[in-house]
């Protein structure tokens, strides 16, 4: 399992390393009801602004 | 395009928020020994005026389309009475979200009805089992753990769904163990970790390393797979962050989203941005942490000029610098000024403890959670 204080992924953001341990996240998120979210631009959610109040991205318009 | 309060930096303040933090009073009727606040041994409530001011601005957004949610907080919102609670209430406009953060003490079946009538949605500080409580006293030293206890009974008993927040001392992963199976033992709907924080009146140091965090989130996160009762909020938000990066959001996209401003109106009328962890707090060279005061000028005005204050012009660079080196600002954000202010003695610093305890290591103990 790859982590951030990995040495071969030191050089990379939280969203690379999110990414490349996709297959991780779904495992671990499964159980959770969430919206459906395509990768990509298009057609997908689109999160306007970070609320960090709540630590969380807002799926709402800002 | 995203209306914002600008300030020197490239990062600037939203101006409509999601979330408004009332103080409705200063006062908790414990005397915890990790609380932060600097005023909860007065009474000092919130006249009808302020509370007035504010809720005319909740409604002027919500004619334009935007919703606000409220969070009643900052000192033990119980503490003003049922009465004047609903007086404060009635002033709102209908529909209005409100959240309430309370330490359960005084809760009975007239609250319970007031939370019915006007769908509030309840949040209790607990921090575990009893043992993990011992910290949480009344004002004349006694422990509160049967207080809170009987108060969430009621809750229960009433069928009002509530969230469980815990502050947490010592992150072993038995710790993890035991303030889980304390969230499904007494029916929260969700269960927040906060690691125990230096912050406002309460200066000690924690001890405690990344290391320890990212192995108690690892066991958290590995036991709510097994036994999905009890939602994590810590989780979720990690979740949150997965589907923002999933749908196309980088760290650079970041850098243009404007900081959520979290209006905190204290009882007084005064207005704290970016963190309600700073009200009622001064800094050394930039004075008080206000914006100004909901009654001599309308929030939304004292948003939009909010940018220029000296104090937010650094935070708000505390935030830019966050955004552009830290490979976790995608997760958190880069704002938390209270936190780095009252850790690094600087609104425009970037990594703090609780960075690296809560944010980074939420992260990381989900990476390493293992099947």
């Amino acid at each position: 399992m790859s982590t951030l204080n990995s040495e071969h992924t030191s050089d990379k953001n939280l969203d690379e390393v999110l990414l490349a341990n996709a297959e991780h996240f779904e495992w671990l998120l499964s159980p959770m009801p969430r919206s459906s979210t395509p990768p990509g631009h298009e057609g997908g959610l689109v999160f306007h602004k970070f609320n960090s109040m709540s630590q969380t991205w807002s799926r709402s318009d800002a | 395009m995203h209306a914002v309060s600008g300030g020197v930096s490239g990062t600037a303040l939203g101006l409509r928020p999601s979330v408004l933090v009332m103080q409705p009073t200063t006062l908790c009727n414990l005397n915890c020994g990790y609380c932060y606040l600097p005023d909860r041994g007065k009474r000092l409530g919130m006249p009808a005026a302020v509370n007035r001011a504010a809720a005319e601005a909740v409604a002027r957004w919500r004619d334009s389309g935007h919703q606000v949610e409220v969070l009643w907080h900052a000192g033990e919102p119980l503490a003003v009475g049922v009465h004047k609670f609903e007086n404060l209430l009635a002033d709102w406009p209908p529909g209005t979200v409100h959240h309430i953060q309370t330490n359960a003490t005084l809760i009975d079946e007239a609250w319970c009805d007031l939370f019915h009538r006007h769908h509030v949605r309840v949040s209790v500080s607990i921090d575990g089992p009893e043992h993990m409580n011992s910290g949480r006293v009344t004002r004349g030293g006694a422990p509160a753990w049967l207080r809170i206890t009987a108060g969430i009974a009621v809750l229960r008993r009433q069928g009002i769904p509530f969230h469980m927040l815990s502050v947490v001392q010592d992150p072993a992963p038995e710790v993890a163990q035991l303030v889980y199976a304390h969230a499904c033992d007494i029916g929260a709907e969700v269960l927040g970790i906060l690691p125990q924080e230096t912050k406002g009146t309460h200066g000690e140091c924690s001890s405690t390393r990344k290391s320890q965090w990212v192995s108690f989130f690892a066991e958290l996160f590995t036991l709510w797979r097994a036994h999905p009762v009890v939602r994590l909020r810590d989780l979720e938000s990690v979740a949150n962050c997965y589907d923002a990066v999933r749908s196309g959001i980088t760290v650079d996209d970041l850098l243009d989203i404007p900081v959520e401003p979290i209006p905190t109106v204290s009882y007084d009328g005064e207005v704290t941005v970016m963190s309600p962890d700073l009200a009622g707090f001064a800094h050394p060279q930039h004075g008080a942490f206000t914006v100004g005061n909901v009654l001599r000028h309308p929030l939304e005005d004292l948003l939009s000029r909010a940018g220029s204050v000296p104090w937010v012009r650094e935070a708000l660079a505390g935030v830019d610098a966050c955004r552009r080196i830290c490979r976790y600002a995608v997760g958190c954000g880069g704002s938390w000024p209270a936190n780095k202010y009252f850790e690094l003695g600087r609104l425009d610093g970037t990594e703090t403890n609780f960075c690296r305890n809560l944010h980074q290591a939420k992260i990381e103990g989900a990476l390493s959670c293992q099947p």
